[in-house]
């Protein structure tokens, strides 16, 4: 099997950040890549776990505003793709309970496509509807309103909100993708 | 009749909804949404119609994305004991720049004032929402207009707008 993989030194354990240099190696061992691709999940995901974590906290979100914890996402998406999106996740998950944080990263999403977020980011905001918050699926709603994907008009259509000013925002969403 | 707008984040005042007395508004709708700078609060001011769409465009064609924003609507009366000065706004539309002022001097008496304001407006639905697609045909028709010169609006929002 051949596959194209990023690292300088395999055996010293430099992390993937450090390297600019592809090349190709061959294996017939899953078990070697298995291997690498954990010990890259370990010892990036921690990094992006703290820095994430704390521009979470203690950036300013305003909507129809960039912030730090946006850039920072955008610049390890487009260094770490998949693993990225997979960490996110898992912080989703994590944070469920935590309404600032959870409106973070929807914040966050909203001003990316989801192209570059996948399957996990559209799994993110779909959960992010039921929220019981409606700060979060206010979020969600407006992550959905930005993606401007009609594909996603029956996940809105199938829930509703028990507050007015949020079921108008979610008829207005449901009209605007209706009209693209 | 003079009017001034000032975007706001109108989930966290509707939040707020069942609050009789402004004093007894969450702290995270005051220190979030009526953030100071200085002790001051940005407005816009219209006299119009027509103003009032102008500085409608002023708010969106300064962000940085195309997100549905709400602003709320203060009539030029509601403001008697408040100190305004005029100020450049940072806008794209360099026309309605000189539409600006600054809340300022304010302090802990007086922003509770103006949340009683705010909190009022948003009750009896003193609210316009600019949802992105009228934001986009708002910035679209100023552009076509020659309103707005294309360079001064960010790229990524010019990228949405197909222009």
């Amino acid at each position: 099997m051949e596959i194209e993989l990023a690292f300088q030194d395999f055996e010293e354990q430099k992390t993937l950040s450090d390297s600019k240099d592809f090349f190709l190696i061959e294996t017939s061992s899953k078990q070697e890549i298995k291997k690498f691709i954990e010990k890259f999940n370990i010892q990036e995901k921690d990094l992006f776990l703290n820095q994430f974590k704390r521009l979470l906290d203690d950036s300013n979100f305003e909507y129809g505003f960039s912030n730090p914890a946006e850039h920072y996402v955008r610049e390890a998406l487009s260094n770490y793709g998949l693993f990225v999106r997979n960490w996110i996740s898992e912080i989703f998950i994590e944070n469920l309970s935590n309404e600032k944080r959870t409106s973070s990263i929807l914040k966050i999403l909203m001003h990316l496509d989801s192209e570059e977020l996948g399957c996990q980011g559209v799994s993110i905001a779909l959960a992010a509807l039921s929220h019981k918050s409606n700060a979060v699926r206010e979020d969600a709603i407006r992550v959905f309103e930005n993606w401007e994907n009609p594909n996603y008009i029956t996940a809105l259509k199938s829930i509703s909100c028990s507050e007015e000013w949020l079921q108008e925002m979610l008829e207005e969403v449901i009209a605007y993708l209706e009209s693209l | 009749m003079v009017s001034y707008i000032r975007k706001i984040d109108y989930g966290k005042w509707k939040r707020n909804s069942g609050v009789q007395n402004y004093k007894e508004l969450s702290a995270d709708v005051i220190t979030n949404c009526l953030k100071t700078s200085q002790n001051t609060l940005s407005l816009w001011q219209f006299n119009s119609d027509d103003e009032k769409t102008d500085a409608l465009l002023a708010i969106v064609s300064g962000l940085e994305h195309l997100d549905t924003i709400d602003v709320i609507v203060i009539e030029g009366v509601d403001l008697n004991g408040f100190s305004l000065l005029k100020t450049k706004g940072r806008t794209p539309f360099i026309d309605f720049k000189n539409n600006h002022f600054d809340l300022n001097n304010l302090n802990y008496r007086l922003l509770g004032n103006f949340s009683e304001i705010v909190h009022k407006a948003v009750e009896s639905n003193k609210v316009i929402r600019i949802t992105r697609g009228k934001a986009k045909g708002l910035i679209k028709d100023a552009i076509d207009a020659e309103k707005l010169k294309i360079e001064e609006v960010s790229e990524r929002i010019l990228s949405k707008l197909s222009v």
